[in-house]
């Protein structure tokens, strides 16, 4: 672990599913020769199989040993063929070559029978996790994590391209890039952050779902979600890496009878939410119906005042 | 001639046609002796031998190396290259290696996530009097690596002193140029000795990986030899002895200070 760690917390029930935090990050990092594919940050509709295409079946992380696992190395079309648009026949063009794939695919898509049918969006950056499979994996000493802020990168000069990386994190956030033949990932905007400016997923959230700090800035509001209010966890607590992007998991829609009457239960499935998030996201989900309840009442909430205040990031 | 003796012929003929393929197939082109010296003859003058077809190298007698699999992932690889042949000569201030091995695929462009490329590589120790750590030398004798890659057919100086330590040499010169013909890789290494006063010895260490991109060998997940040992004398160039070079003080600042 590092002396400080930068986290971020993301609220799922904020999510618009828009795209300005991929594209933000696209502009700002992957423009270049052989990331064409690459969303270092990608938002994918749940449930659903993600981006890259089921990832989560590909292995990686740590066993109950705490040895490093190698998973599946994806290929290009697990992401998704990056496509051409064929200009020269305007008015109707058509993408070349013809997608099967892609961030987000399977956008809104969904699960249950209508009126009750069900999904949210996952954001998903890099988890500069305190313990990197990534880094683990690696038998380049290519990759490290920042003692000052606990951001995982990987050392362009020390890479050569063994892809170890992508096979070992559980998450699939490091890629691959054919041209450079070199893994590359989400480096936290290091650059910006360096210069008191939150990464561009942060800052241009249209939704505001993003929260950004160091995770002993008890004054932060990584920290009030993290471990004052308790309300923000960990996407799949049980690959071992210990991620620091934690999320705010979503407030379920009531079901609703024939007739539009709520029915008291909720839509999305508690043991959907388990699979995701571990067996902490039911006192979670109390925890925030608690709070969303006296905010209605007109008493204060904390809670409540922190997920939708904009003062999101300190750094 | 009855039918029968006419079906009987044409079987014996096809069935000895069939074996003398297979004998061949199993011998090989070229039958180089298996041997742990590789002498290197100067040659001066003519065309440059980094073309793997320059007509030098048909003169010079190739050793077979007999590799093993090796990895450090614990991922052994499947598709292990069980011997190259090699052959080597001096031209000027720079040694050359033609290595030559069988592999079923050329891996030479890397268009997916999921493809590795065709590579090989020279070992030598960055002093050549000292025998270092056969896998990737160690902090106290480091090795220089000459590393050619199919997808960039160039090769790279490369300095080594354990595991995951390697990084780029500048201090020495490296050329490769490979082609892959007939189920065959055969690319030539180039190492300039230049002044280099840590290679002005009669005998070094020399030792060879190959890695088949096509069972997605990298890094450790390789075939090696083990060391073998490279005669300088033929070229009657020799001017330090041993202990000579032995004595002399060691610069190592060209070494990453992580390992030094």
């Amino acid at each position: 672990m590092s002396q400080r760690q930068l986290a971020m917390v993301i609220d799922i029930n904020k999510c618009l599913g828009c795209q300005t935090c991929t594209i933000a990050d696209k502009n700002m990092w992957l423009r270049g020769p052989g990331q064409e594919y690459m969303c270092w940050n990608s938002v994918e509709t749940r449930p659903g199989d993600g981006y890259p295409r089921r990832w989560e079946k590909m292995g990686g992380g740590f066993d109950a040993n705490g040895e490093v696992q190698l998973g599946d190395l994806p290929g290009v079309e697990d992401y998704g063929v990056p496509w051409e648009w064929d200009w020269e026949k305007l008015p109707h063009i058509f993408p070349r070559p013809q997608p099967s794939w892609g961030p987000n695919w399977q956008e809104d898509v969904g699960e249950g029978e209508y009126p009750n049918t069900w999904y949210f969006y996952l954001p998903r950056p890099c988890n500069h996790c305190n313990k990197p499979a990534c880094l683990a994996a690696c038998p380049r000493q290519a990759i490290y994590k920042r003692e000052e802020d606990g951001i995982v990168l990987i050392d362009q000069e020390r890479c050569r391209g063994y892809r170890y990386c992508v096979r070992a994190c559980p998450y699939k956030k490091p890629y691959y890039n054919v041209q450079t033949n070199k893994a590359e990932k989400c480096i936290f905007c290091f650059p910006r952050v360096e210069k008191g400016v939150p990464p561009a997923c942060v800052a241009q959230c249209a939704g505001r779902i993003r929260f950004f700090g160091f995770m002993d800035d008890t004054e932060g509001p990584v920290y009030k979600l993290v471990k004052k209010f308790k309300v923000a966890v960990p996407l799949h607590p049980e690959y071992g890496t210990e991620p620091n992007v934690y999320y705010v998991p979503p407030i379920s829609t009531p079901r609703v009878g024939n007739n539009g009457e709520p029915q008291g239960q909720g839509r999305i499935p508690l043991a959907y939410l388990e699979s995701l998030f571990g067996p902490s996201v039911r006192q979670v989900l109390d925890t925030l119906r608690q709070e969303i309840a006296r905010a209605r009442r007109g008493e204060t909430s904390e809670l409540i005042q922190t997920l939708v205040s904009n003062q999101r990031w300190r750094v | 001639m009855s039918r029968r003796a006419i079906i009987i012929i044409i079987v014996v003929l096809a069935a000895a046609v069939t074996l003398s393929y297979l004998w061949l197939g199993h011998t090989g082109p070229t039958q180089a002796a298996r041997a742990d010296i590789l002498p290197v003859p100067a040659v001066a003058g003519g065309e440059d031998p980094l073309a793997p077809a320059a007509a030098v190298w048909g003169g010079i007698t190739p050793i077979q190396v007999p590799l093993s699999g090796m990895d450090i992932k614990g991922e052994w690889p499947v598709a292990i290259t069980t011997s190259l042949e090699v052959q080597a000569l001096r031209r000027g201030d720079w040694l050359y290696w033609r290595v030559s091995w069988a592999d079923t695929t050329a891996d030479s462009r890397i268009q997916d996530i999921t493809q590795f490329a065709d590579a090989v590589a020279v070992q030598v120790p960055v002093e050549a009097a000292q025998r270092p750590y056969i896998c990737m030398g160690q902090g106290t004798g480091p090795v220089n690596i000459i590393y050619w890659r199919a997808d960039t057919n160039q090769a790279e100086s490369l300095v080594g002193g354990a595991y995951g330590t390697l990084s780029r040499y500048p201090l020495v010169e490296a050329k490769g140029q490979g082609s892959y013909q007939n189920g065959r890789w055969t690319v030539v290494l180039a190492r300039a000795l230049g002044q280099d006063p840590a290679w002005q010895v009669p005998q070094a260490s020399i030792a060879f990986a190959v890695w088949n991109g096509a069972d997605e060998q990298r890094g450790g997940r390789k075939s090696t030899s083990n060391w073998l040992t490279l005669d300088l004398r033929a070229g009657g160039q020799v001017t330090a002895s041993r202990n000579e070079v032995a004595s002399r003080p060691v610069a190592r600042s060209h070494i990453p200070r992580r390992w030094r």
